[in-house]
C-alpha cells in the first residue's frame, strides 16, 4: 500500500483510513447476500435508501460541526420539534382539512425550520460568547428543544402536510414500485450541496482550518467564532429537515420520534471516517458511513436465523470492529 | 357484558366474546363502561356523605411509564380529570420512558405525605422498593397495566390491587379478526412493543396462541419483531421484512396503532396493498385508523379506564376506610375489539374522547 501510494496520485489521495470504511460497507455487502437470500434486490436497496435519508441528511450537517472540532447533541431533539411545530401549526391553520393552500402549506414549512436556524444560531453564539464547551450549550438545548417539543403537542399525535407524506414514502417508479425514494433524492441533494460547500468554497476551508488548529486559524485572520456559529446554523437547520422528512415518513408527528437519531448520525459520520477532534473528514465519507451503518441495520433484520433479540448485540459488535479497525488504521497512517 | 365475575381473589370485567358481538351488545358494553364509572361515583358520593373525612380533599401520586406517548398522556388526562371530579389532588411523576429516572422520583416521595398511589412501572420490579417503603407507612398502592411486581408477591410487596387490562385477551382477538380476514392462511408480520414489558409478552403470547392454531399461516421473519413501541424502528422493521416476500404478505399484527400507522404508508402501491392490518390500542388514532381504513381492527386498551379506575379505586379505599383484605387482589378490565363491522366504532369515539376519558 506504501509503495502504491507513492507511486500514485490515486493512492497518494487515497490512504489506508480513506479505504477501510469502503472495505467494512463492501464486506457487510458480500456477507449480507450471502447470509439473506433477499437482500440484493432492488426492493432492499430502495429500503436502505429510504432508510437513509434521514441520517444522511442529519448527518451532513453534523459533519460540518464535528469537522470544526465541535458537537451538537441537540440534533435528534432539533428534529423533534421541528416536526412538532410544524404538526402544531398545521393543525392550527389548516386544520386536518382536505385542501392545503400552497402558501400556507409552505409557511408551515418553513416557519419550523426558521425556528431551527434560531436554535443552531442560539446555541452557536452562546458558545462562542460563553467560551463554554459545544458538548454543554447543546447539550442544554437538547433539553430545551425536547421540552418544547412535549408541551407545545401535550403528547399528542399530530398531523403533517400531504407533501411531506408524499417525500417521506414516495418517489421515481418503475413496474408500478418506488424505485428512487424522493427523500433519497433530498439527502442526495444535501450531501451534494455540503459537498461543494466544504470542498469549493472558502467558507468550507475555513472549516477545515478551524477544526485542525483553531488558533493557527485565528491567527491567519479566520473569525473561527463565526465559523462555529455557522456550522451549528447548518447543522441545526439540517436536523429540521430531517425531522420533517421523518414525520413524512411516519405521516404524522409523536414525541417518540429522533430519539436515536443522534447517535446514529454521530455513529454515521465517525464510521464514514471524519475525526472527532476536527480538521479530518468529508461529505463523502458521511454518505459512506450512512450507507453502512443502514446496511447493517437493514441487513440483520433480514438474516431470519438471528435471535431477535441478539439483532442489537450484533449491530454493537460490528460497529465497534468496523471504528476499531478505522482507528488502527488511522494510527498507521 | 361487561360481566363481573367476583372470585375469592380477583375481580374480572370482561367482555363476554371480544370478537363476534353484536352491534346490541358492544353498545351496551360501550354504555358498560360508562356505567360503571357512573356507579362508583354515586358509590363515592355516598361514601362521601357518610364518611368521618369524607369531604376532604385527597392526596394521591401518580406515575405511568413515560408522558411522551400518546396512551400514557391519555391515562394521564384520565386521572387528572377525575381527581377533579371526585377531589383527589393527583401529582404526577413522569417515567419518562427510563426505568431508573422513575425509580429516583418515586423514591424521592416515599416519606411524603399522600393518601395513596397509583403507578405504571416502567419494567416490573423496578419500584418494588420505594413500594415497600410506601407499605410501610400504611400507604395504598394501586398497580396500573404493567405488574409492579411479580404476581405472586404484589400483596408482599405492597401492592393493595392491580388493575390492567388482558393483554393476552387483546392480542387474541386482535388476533383471531386478523385470521379470519386472511382466510387462515398466508404470510403475517409480527411487530412487537418491549420485550421486557410484561404487557408485550402477553400480547405475543396471545397472537401465538391464535396463529398456532393456524398451520397454513407462516410468521415472516421467523417471529415477533420487537421494536421498543418506536415508530421509527418498526418503520423500518416492517419496510425490511416487506421485501422478505415476492408473494403479497396476508396480514400484520402490530402490538400497538402507533406503530401500525407509521407502517400502513409503506403498503400503498406497493404488492402489499391488500394486507389486512390489526393492532392494539383503540384510542383516537386508532379508531381513526380503522374508519379510514388502514387498520382493519383494534383491540381498546382501556388507558382511560385503567388510569381512572385506579383513582376511584384508591379515593374509594382512603375514604371508605377499607382493608387490604377487603379489596381484589387485581381487576381486569374490558377490551373490546373495535372493527367496522363490530358497530361499537362511534361509541368508542364518544367514550376515549379526552373531554370524557372513559374507556
Amino acid at each position: 500500500m506504501s509503495d502504491l501510494s507513492n507511486s500514485s496520485p490515486f493512492f497518494r489521495r487515497w490512504d489506508a483510513r480513506d479505504i477501510a470504511p469502503l472495505v467494512s460497507l463492501a464486506v457487510l455487502v458480500v456477507f449480507f447476500t450471502l447470509a439473506a437470500p433477499n437482500f440484493l434486490k432492488v426492493a432492499t436497496i430502495t429500503a436502505i435508501l429510504k432508510q437513509g435519508s434521514v441520517l444522511a441528511i442529519v448527518a451532513a450537517g453534523l459533519t460540518f460541526v464535528l469537522l470544526c472540532a465541535e458537537i451538537d447533541l441537540s440534533v435528534g431533539m432539533a428534529a423533534l420539534w421541528c416536526a412538532c411545530l410544524c404538526g402544531w401549526l398545521y393543525q392550527r391553520w389548516i386544520g386536518g382539512g382536505s385542501s392545503e393552500p400552497f402558501m400556507t402549506t409552505a409557511a408551515v414549512l418553513l416557519v419550523p425550520l426558521a425556528s431551527c436556524l434560531l436554535l443552531g444560531f442560539l446555541s452557536g453564539v452562546l458558545t462562542v460568547w460563553s467560551a463554554l464547551p459545544s458538548f454543554i450549550i447543546t447539550l442544554a438545548m437538547m433539553f430545551i428543544a425536547e421540552g418544547s417539543s412535549r408541551y407545545l403537542t401535550q403528547s399528542k399525535l399530530l398531523k403533517i402536510p400531504e407533501v411531506l407524506a408524499v417525500l417521506g414514502n414516495d418517489g421515481l417508479q418503475s413496474g408500478g414500485r418506488v424505485v428512487v425514494p424522493y427523500s433519497a433524492m433530498l439527502a442526495a441533494g444535501v450531501l451534494v450541496a455540503g459537498h461543494v460547500v466544504l470542498q469549493h468554497t472558502r467558507f468550507g476551508r475555513y472549516v477545515y482550518m478551524t477544526g485542525g488548529n483553531r488558533e493557527a486559524a485565528r491567527l491567519a485572520g479566520v473569525r473561527t467564532g463565526r465559523i462555529v456559529v455557522a456550522c451549528l446554523v447548518i447543522s441545526a437547520a439540517t436536523a429540521g429537515l430531517g425531522g420533517l422528512v421523518n414525520a413524512g415518513r411516519m405521516t404524522n408527528v409523536t414525541l417518540d420520534q429522533n430519539k436515536d437519531l443522534l447517535l446514529s448520525a454521530v455513529a454515521c459520520v465517525v464510521l464514514g471516517g471524519t475525526s472527532l477532534f476536527g480538521g479530518e473528514g468529508g461529505i463523502g465519507k458521511t454518505a459512506i458511513g450512512v450507507l453502512t451503518f443502514t446496511t447493517l441495520n437493514t441487513g440483520l433484520i433480514q438474516i431470519t436465523w438471528i435471535n431477535d433479540l441478539a439483532r442489537q448485540l450484533l449491530t454493537g459488535v460490528v460497529l465497534m470492529a468496523a471504528l476499531v479497525i478505522n482507528g488502527v488504521l488511522a494510527k498507521r497512517r | 357484558m361487561p360481566v363481573g365475575d367476583i372470585g375469592r381473589d380477583h375481580l374480572t370485567v370482561r367482555c363476554a366474546r371480544p370478537v363476534q358481538t353484536t352491534r346490541r351488545g358492544l353498545l351496551k358494553a360501550a354504555s358498560g363502561a360508562g356505567l360503571g364509572l357512573g356507579a362508583l361515583l354515586v358509590g363515592c358520593t355516598a361514601s362521601q356523605s357518610t364518611g368521618e373525612g369524607g369531604r376532604q380533599r385527597l392526596r394521591a401520586a401518580f406515575s405511568s411509564a413515560g408522558l411522551q406517548g400518546t396512551w400514557n398522556k391519555l391515562g394521564y388526562d384520565a386521572a387528572m380529570l377525575w381527581g377533579d371530579l371526585l377531589g383527589v389532588e393527583v401529582v404526577w411523576f413522569d417515567g419518562e420512558f427510563d426505568g431508573q429516572k422513575q425509580r429516583e422520583k418515586i423514591e424521592l416521595i416515599v416519606d411524603d405525605d399522600w393518601d395513596f398511589c397509583a403507578f405504571q412501572a416502567h419494567q416490573t420490579g423496578i419500584l418494588e422498593e420505594p413500594v415497600k417503603r410506601l407499605k410501610a407507612r400504611g400507604i395504598p398502592v394501586i398497580s396500573m397495566d404493567t405488574l409492579l411486581v411479580e404476581r405472586p408477591r404484589l400483596r408482599e410487596a405492597g401492592v393493595w390491587i392491580e388493575i390492567a387490562p388482558d393483554h393476552a385477551a387483546m392480542a387474541e382477538a386482535s388476533t383471531r379478526y386478523l385470521m379470519e380476514k386472511i382466510g387462515g392462511k398466508g404470510k403475517v408480520i409480527h411487530i412487537g412493543g418491549e420485550s421486557g414489558h410484561s404487557g408485550a409478552q402477553d400480547r405475543e403470547r396471545g397472537f401465538n396462541n391464535i396463529v398456532g392454531k393456524y398451520p397454513e399461516v407462516k410468521v415472516v421473519g421467523g417471529g415477533v419483531r420487537w421494536c421498543n413501541w418506536k415508530t421509527e424502528i418498526a418503520r423500518n422493521t416492517f419496510d425490511t421484512l416487506l421485501q422478505e416476500s415476492d408473494e403479497p404478505i396476508a396480514g400484520a399484527f402490530f402490538h400497538n396503532d402507533d406503530m401500525a400507522l407509521a407502517c400502513t404508508p409503506a403498503l400503498a402501491g406497493s404488492r402489499h396493498e391488500k394486507m389486512v392490518v390489526t393492532a392494539v390500542d383503540g384510542q383516537k388514532a386508532g379508531l381513526t385508523g380503522v374508519r379510514d381504513g388502514l387498520l382493519a381492527a383494534t383491540s381498546v386498551n382501556p388507558t382511560c379506564m385503567i388510569h381512572g379506575y385506579s383513582l376511584i379505586v384508591g379515593q374509594f379505599i382512603v375514604r371508605n376506610k377499607e382493608k387490604i383484605d377487603e379489596v381484589p387482589k387485581q381487576i381486569i378490565l374490558p377490551s373490546p375489539l373495535v372493527s367496522k363491522e363490530s358497530g361499537n366504532l362511534d361509541a368508542m369515539f364518544f367514550l376515549s374522547d379526552p373531554r370524557h376519558c372513559l374507556v
